[in-house]
């Protein structure tokens, strides 16, 4: 049994002892390429390294390297392969072919191989690459080119011209290139920088960065974060299951996720963020802000325009807005502070909070409480939640139920319209200055109590007052169902 | 006659070697070592054909034999038989020693670095059966994790496990055709880097998925 088992050990371990020869073979060629004629490479198994120069030609080189079991073998592979150089007229044609492998004494293939190619082109010729299981590096390039790769890293630099490049299973950098640049990619990471044009990026199952980029971001992606930073143009960016970060954009921008957070700081036109399950996040955005988002945070500040939100099942904070908002959400809380304009919110189970409105505020709410300081005027509906206001300069409108009520007018002898309703719960009115209204209060199963002289004009009981404070110019309407009045100072 | 190369196949077929054959193989260092390999392994397998205990594995092999495609016979051709039996052999004598063969769910595929050639670019043979193990290894771990991932991605159709099912349909295009280059190269580094990404992040996602994780 032991002999059995050291025998099969030597079999198991026969191949290894083998030793292994490795041959490299260097293959170099300069062709002539006139002006207008474009350069093709076309490749597999191996790095791909492409720079330029003034000269009209094209430089080759290609490390040829091969490992076998013995040096004859690694020698005749690699002076099997070949590189095909093929001119024509529309340019020249570069193909790597290599020779089938032969196989082992157990069915193996043993012999392994690899091609490395540096080639210099004239920096004005068109390129086209196509690559795969090696990286891909190019600089300098004059002229438009389009690289697909797959499995290996792709490297584009300091070019100008209309640029594609594609790539599977490997990152994609850009960097530094004067026209546009369409990159798609597939699992991979991109990152593009420094395109006076536009840049249109696909990409699935990656993380995607631009920045400087001058005339136009398209980034679609899917189950990958995007990144922008200090664009310009037309943005439009779409992603799902993955984060955008905008920080700096010159001119209108669009992003639609899906379960992803978006953050946007810094666009100078106006902006459109959309999501669903993920935060939204904004700060200094030029002109209108739009977000529609569900089960979402939405927070930010400083918008010049006007701000419309739309949301659910997530709360709403803003302030600093330019040009009045409009927030419609629901199961949600929101609060608005610093708009300069009307502000405009609905939600539902949840409370509402708004202060330094400076038009009119209007706020419809359900189950949730409101609270509300320094406006131009004030309407709000809400139910089975207390209502406090204090510091309202305008006409006040509020419609309760079984909710307390606690309103301060700041209006003063400007007198403005009071209307409450409620029931079941405390309605009270705060009177600042010289207040001039005529009183029309009503309840039931409560009293009407008022700490200012109140002439009475026509019935008179403990649950329901018409009358006048001061002068009566404004109309005071109180209207309360089981629970008492009281009119303060 | 001139004994070549290309001649072992048939001497080898006879119980003696030829007189030519033996003058070639003192000048012919590649044939001496196949002329060895086969004696080796003709020994093993006659030693230890009495123990298997799997009556139909011969017709089998055989079947399996008779199968394979007959271009490009080279001319060990008809050594396949003995070659392939000897493989099985020691797989299967492998397989009974659990010893060896420990494979723990979360095993991650590496080729060690003290393992590979100067230039970096090609693995030793010794690296080679390392990683191929490891390999065998992290695909029996991947499958199992498939088989319990199987019935959320077949069932379950939210968003996210459509994304998922996308991307593990798209690994194993891409694993599938990593191997196949691998087949004709296997000693490249590069390839071999390139499968075990690819194994590594389609465990990854499959761990995703079965515990309904996000990235975000």
């Amino acid at each position: 049994m032991v002999r059995r088992t050291s025998l099969l050990f030597m079999l198991a371990l026969a191949g290894s002892t083998f030793a292994r020869e490795e041959f490299t073979r260097a293959f170099n060629k300069t062709v002539p390429l006139h002006a207008g004629q474009s350069v093709s490479v076309e490749h597999r198994l191996g790095d791909i390294i492409i720079r330029t120069h003034a000269q009209p030609e094209v430089v080759l080189h290609a490390d040829i390297h091969v490992s076998a079991e013995d040096m004859d073998r690694a020698k005749n592979f690699a002076n099997n392969i070949e590189i095909a150089v093929q001119p024509s007229t529309s340019g020249l044609f570069v193909r790597t072919r290599y020779p089938e492998t032969e196989r082992s004494f157990f069915g193996n293939h043993n012999i392994s191989y690899y091609v490395r190619y540096e080639i210099t082109v004239p920096e004005t010729a068109p390129l086209q690459v196509r690559n795969s299981f090696g990286a891909v590096s190019v600089a300098g390039i004059k002229a438009n080119s389009d690289i697909t790769n797959s499995h290996g890293s792709l490297e584009f630099r300091d070019a100008s011209g209309s640029q594609h490049l594609e790539n599977s299973f490997g990152s994609v950098k850009v960097s530094n290139n004067v026209g546009d640049v369409a990159v798609q990619t597939n699992n991979g990471s991109a990152e593009v920088t420094g395109v006076k044009g536009s840049l249109t990026l696909r990409n699935r199952f990656g993380n995607v960065a631009a920045s400087s980029v001058s005339n136009g971001v398209t980034i679609s992606n899917g189950n990958g974060g995007v990144e922008v930073t200090d664009c310009g143009g037309l943005g439009d960016i779409r992603t799902s299951f993955g984060s955008v970060t905008v920080h700096g954009f010159r001119g209108d921008l669009t992003v639609n996720d899906t379960n992803g957070v978006i953050e946007s700081t810094n666009v100078s036109g106006n902006a459109e963020l959309n999501t669903t399950f993920g935060a939204v996040h904004f700060s200094d955005i030029g002109h209108q802000l739009s977000i529609r988002a569900s089960n979402s945070k939405v927070e930010g500040q400083r918008v010049g325009g006007p701000l419309i939100v739309q949301n659910s099942f997530g709360p709403v904070n803003v302030s600093d807005i330019r040009q009045g908002v409009e927030i419609h959400s629901g199961n949600g809380g929101v609060s608005i502070t610093g708009i300069h304009g009307g502000a405009n919110v609905r939600t539902s189970f949840a409370m509402v909070q708004a202060s330094d409105v400076s038009g009119a505020l209007s706020v419809e709410n359900n189950n949730g409480g409101v609270k509300v300081m320094n406006t131009r005027g004030a309407h709000v509906i809400t139910s089975f939640a207390p209502v406090i206001l204090e510091g309202i300069s305008g006409p006040l409108q509020i419609e309760n139920q079984n909710g307390a009520v606690d309103a301060t007018s700041s209006s003063g002898s400007a007198c403005e319209p009071i209307t409450i309703r409620t029931s079941f719960s405390t309605l009270r009115v705060h009177l600042q200055g010289n207040p001039s209204y005529r009183v029309n209060a009503r309840t039931s199963f409560g009293k009407i109590r008022t700490d200012f002289p109140l002439s009475v004009s026509g019935s008179l009981s403990n649950d329901n007052v018409t009358g006048t404070i001061g002068g009566g110019r404004c109309e005071m309407r109180l209207t309360n169902n089981n629970g008492s009045i009281e009119i303060v100072k | 006659m001139k004994f070549e190369c290309g001649d072992l196949e048939r001497a080898l077929r006879t119980s003696e070697l030829m007189p030519e054959a033996r003058e070639h193989l003192k000048e012919c260092p590649a044939c001496r070592r196949e002329y060895r390999l086969w004696n080796e392994i003709s020994s093993a397998a006659k030693e230890l054909h009495e123990e298997w205990d799997s009556p139909a594995l011969w017709p089998n092999i055989r079947k399996q034999i008779e199968a394979e495609p007959k271009e490009r016979a080279p001319w060990w051709q008809g050594w396949k038989l003995w070659a392939i039996a000897a493989a099985a052999i020691i797989a299967a004598v492998l397989i009974g020693r659990p010893w060896q063969w420990v494979v723990k769910t979360g095993t991650q595929p590496s080729i060690p670095t003290a393992l590979v050639s100067t230039n970096q670019h090609f693995l030793t043979e010794e690296a080679l059966g390392e990683v191929e193990r490891n390999e065998q290894a992290y695909r029996q771990s991947i499958e199992k994790l498939s088989r319990l991932a199987a019935p959320k991605i077949q069932n379950t159709n939210s968003p996210l496990t459509a994304c998922y099912r996308e991307k593990l349909l798209m690994l194993d295009a891409a694993i599938s055709d990593t191997r196949s280059n691998l087949e004709h190269n296997r000693f490249n580094i590069r390839l071999q880097t390139d499968l075990a990404d690819l194994y590594r992040e389609k465990q990854q996602t499959l761990k995703e998925l079965l515990t309904g994780g996000q990235k975000n």
